[in-house]
C-alpha cells in the first residue's frame, strides 16, 4: 500500500532579472492525505490547475514535498527514492515519449534497461507486457507506423516494463476518440484486477473517474475536498437541474432583463444559433423567465428538463467549496 | 552503469541508422574538406610551398601541410564529439522522450558514456577521412609515429568528451542549440591552432584559446607526428588536458544532477 500524508508542496517561482530578482512561492499543494492499495483503481479526480500532476509527481518521487511523508510498502520514498522507484512507473497521455523509429520490442528493451533489467529476464517480461496490451503481433514493426491507439497501448507496456506493484497514470485518456479510450479503460481494469497491480489514475472527466475507479478523491485548490466510492461522490451532492428552454430570437434587451434575473443560484447559457437557452436553476426561476419571455412577446416553442451531467457537479461541488 | 551505456549506445546506433543515414556526417566532412582545400591550393599555387620563419619556429616542427591537415581532423573530431553527446539530452527533451529515462534509478554517467561510445567510431570516421585527403594531396609523416599519434587521438577525444557534458549542460539549462553550438565552434576554428599558430594572435587571445582542450591536444598531437614528443617538454599540455577535463566533466555532471529535479518540476506538466 501507498500512503501519503499532509503532502505540502510550494513551487518558488523566481521572476525579474538579475538586478532585482522576485521570489514567489506558489502552494499548489496543500496538506494531501490518501491512500493507493494494490488490486484497486484510485482516482484523483479535479478541474485544471488542482494539483493533480504535482501530486502525482510527488507519489513518483519524481520532485520531493515541501513536507508530509510518502510511505511506499514500507519504504520511506520521502528520503529512500531511488529504492522506492523500482516499485513504480508512470503512464502520460500523448504519443511522445516513445522512440517512433524503433520497434515496440526495441523500445522496451531500452527502457527495461534503464532499470537495470538483464537480457534474459527483459525477454520473457517483454512477451508478457506485449500480450498484456495485444500487441505481440505489431512487435517488430517501428512506432511511426502505429495508429494512435497502438501507440497509447506501448505506453502502457511501457509503465509495466519493470514489474512495477504501483502504476501511475496522469490523464491518460486526454484528447484520446471514445473507441480508444474505451479499450484504454479495458486495459486499466485488467491491470487491477488480474495483474493486481495499485493504480492511481488522474483525470478532470468525471465519467472516467466513475466508471473506473474503485475509489475517488476529488481535489481542488490542492486540497482533497471529498473523497468515496464512486456512490457515495454522487451522494454527496446534488446537482441544480437544468432546464432547456427553445424561443424565437432573443433581443440584446431580453437578453439583460434575463441576466437581471440571475441571481447567485442561477446560470443561463444562451444559444443563438438554435435559438434556444439553457438553465441551471431552481424549478421557481423557471415561472420568473417565462413571465419575462412573455412580456417581451417571444414565443416559447418548448420547455424540457436536462440530466444534470457529471461535469456540472463537479462544477457545482467545486464552486460551493470555493465560495464557502 | 555499464548496462545503461550499452543500451544507450544500441538505442543511438538503431535510430541514427534510420534516422540520417550519412548527411549529417556529410555535411561536417565536406565542410572541413572545403576548409581545408582552400588553405592547400594558395599553399602551392600562390605561395610555391614557402612558410615564413615565424611558422616554422612556431609549429612544433610540423611542416604548413601536417599542420592544416591534423588542425582540420582534429577540429572535425573534437565538433563531432561537442555535437553528438552535447545535443543528445537536449534532442531528447525536445522529442518529449527524456521523461522516461528522468524517472527511471538509470545512471546518469552511464547514459553519457553509451553515447560517447556510439559516436566515436563515427567521429573518428570523419577525421580519418580528411587525414586521407590530406595524403592525397600531399601531407607525408613517418609511419613508426602512428601508435603514439593514436594514443594522443584517444587522449583529446576523451578530452572532448568531457567538455561536451558541460556543453549539454549548458544547452539544457538554456533551452538552446544554435548559438552554443555555433559560438563554440567558431570560436574553436579561429583560435585553437586549427591553421595557424596561436602566437600569432593577441596574447589574450591566446589565453582564452587555452580554455579549450583542443588547443593542448594539437600541440601534442603534432609533436607526436613529428617525432619531438616527450612527457618532459609537453608535461604542461599533458597537465592541462587532464585538468581541463576533470573540471569540464565535473561541473557539467554535477551541475546537470543539479538542476535535475527543477528540470523535472517544469517539463511532465
Ligand atoms: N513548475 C511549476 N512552477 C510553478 N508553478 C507550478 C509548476 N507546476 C505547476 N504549477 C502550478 O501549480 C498548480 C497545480 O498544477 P498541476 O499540479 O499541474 O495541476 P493539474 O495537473 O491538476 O492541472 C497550478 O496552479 C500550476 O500553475
Ligand atoms: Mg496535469
Amino acid at each position: 500500500m501507498i500512503e501519503a500524508t499532509d503532502l505540502y508542496k510550494n513551487y518558488l517561482i523566481k521572476s525579474g532579472h538579475i538586478w532585482k530578482r522576485k521570489k514567489e512561492s506558489k502552494e499548489a499543494v496543500r496538506g494531501i492525505s490518501l491512500a493507493i492499495r494494490p488490486g484497486q483503481i484510485t482516482g484523483l479526480l479535479g478541474v485544471n490547475g488542482a494539483g493533480k500532476t504535482t501530486t502525482i509527481k510527488m507519489l513518483t518521487t519524481m520532485i520531493s514535498p515541501t513536507s508530509g511523508t510518502i510511505v511506499i510498502d514500507g519504504i520511506d520514498a520521502v528520503t529512500n527514492f531511488m529504492e522506492a522507484k523500482k516499485k513504480l512507473n508512470l503512464i502520460t497521455g500523448g504519443e511522445r515519449n516513445i522512440y517512433w523509429r524503433l520497434t515496440a520490442v526495441e523500445n522496451l528493451e531500452y527502457f527495461g534497461s534503464l532499470y537495470g533489467m538483464k537480457k534474459a529476464e527483459l525477454k520473457s517480461r517483454i512477451d508478457e507486457v506485449l500480450k498484456i496490451v495485444d500487441l505481440e503481433d505489431q512487435k517488430d514493426i517501428p512506432v511511426e507506423k502505429y495508429s494512435k491507439g497502438m501507440k497509447q497501448r506501448l505506453q502502457i507496456a511501457r509503465g509495466l516494463i519493470n514489474d512495477p506493484a504501483y502504476l501511475f497514470m496522469d490523464e491518460p485518456t486526454l484528447g484520446l476518440d471514445i473507441v480508444i479510450t474505451k479499450s484504454i479503460h479495458d486495459y486499466i481494469t485488467k491491470l487491477a484486477k488480474n495483474e493486481n497491480k495499485g493504480i492511481l489514475i488522474t483525470t478532470h472527466y468525471i465519467f472516467e473517474a466513475e466508471e473506473l475507479c474503485d475509489f475517488i478523491y476529488v481535489i481542488d485548490g490542492g486540497k482533497i475536498i471529498a473523497s468515496g466510492t464512486p456512490q457515495e461522490i454522487k451522494l454527496l451532492y446534488r446537482p441544480k437541474k437544468r432546464f432547456r428552454i427553445t424561443a424565437a430570437m432573443l433581443t440584446d434587451e431580453t437578453v439583460n432583463t434575463l441576466k437581471k434575473l440571475n441571481d447567485n443560484d442561477m446560470e443561463i447559457i444562451i444559444s443563438q444559433e438554435s435559438h434556444s437557452f439553457e438553465m441551471k436553476t431552481e424549478r421557481s426561476n423557471v415561472q420568473k423567465i417565462i413571465g419575462v419571455l412573455r412580456k417581451h412577446d417571444i414565443d416559447i416553442s418548448n420547455i424540457e428538463t436536462v440530466d444534470p451531467t457529471l461535469e456540472d457537479a463537479l462544477y457545482d461541488m467545486v464552486s460551493g467549496e470555493r465560495r464557502g | 552503469m555499464f548496462g545503461i551505456s550499452i543500451a544507450v549506445a544500441k538505442k543511438n546506433r538503431l535510430i541514427i541508422k534510420r534516422a540520417y543515414p550519412w548527411s549529417f556526417m556529410w555535411s561536417r566532412v565536406s565542410g572541413a574538406f572545403f576548409a581545408l582545400a582552400v588553405p592547400i591550393m594558395l599553399y602551392y599555387f600562390v605561395f610555391g610551398q614557402t612558410v615564413s620563419e615565424d611558422f616554422k619556429a612556431f609549429a612544433d616542427g610540423s611542416d604548413y601541410l601536417n599542420y592544416i591537415v591534423w588542425g582540420a581532423a582534429m577540429n572535425v573530431l573534437s565538433f563531432s564529439t561537442l555535437m553528438n553527446v552535447g545535443r543528445c539530452l537536449i534532442t531528447e527533451l525536445r522529442e518529449g522522450t527524456l521523461d522516461n529515462f528522468l524517472i527511471s534509478p538509470a545512471s546518469r554517467a552511464g547514459y553519457y558514456l553509451g553515447t560517447y561510445a556510439e559516436q566515436l567510431l563515427r567521429s573518428l570516421l570523419e577525421a580519418l577521412l580528411i587525414i586521407i585527403f590530406g595524403f592525397i594531396a600531399g601531407a607525408r609523416f613517418a609511419p613508426e609515429n602512428i601508435p603514439e599519434v593514436f594514443v594522443c587521438i584517444i587522449i583529446s577525444s576523451m578530452a572532448f568528451f568531457s567538455l561536451s557534458i558541460l556543453v549539454s549542460t549548458i544547452m539544457v539549462y538554456t533551452r538552446d542549440t544554435y548559438l552554443v553550438q555555433n559560438t563554440i565552434f567558431l570560436c574553436m576554428s579561429c583560435i585553437c591552432e586549427v591553421a595557424f599558430p596561436i602566437e600569432f594572435l593577441p596574447g589574450w587571445v591566446g589565453r582564452i584559446a587555452n580554455i579549450f582542450p583542443l588547443t593542448p591536444a594539437l600541440t601534442i598531437t603534432r609533436a607526436c607526428l613529428s617525432g619531438t614528443f616527450s612527457l618532459e617538454d609537453y608535461r604542461n599540455e599533458m597537465i592541462r588536458i587532464i585538468v581541463l577535463s576533470m573540471v569540464y566533466f565535473l561541473t557539467g555532471y554535477f551541475g546537470f544532477i543539479k538542476y535535475e529535479k527543477k528540470l523535472i518540476e517544469e517539463v511532465l506538466a
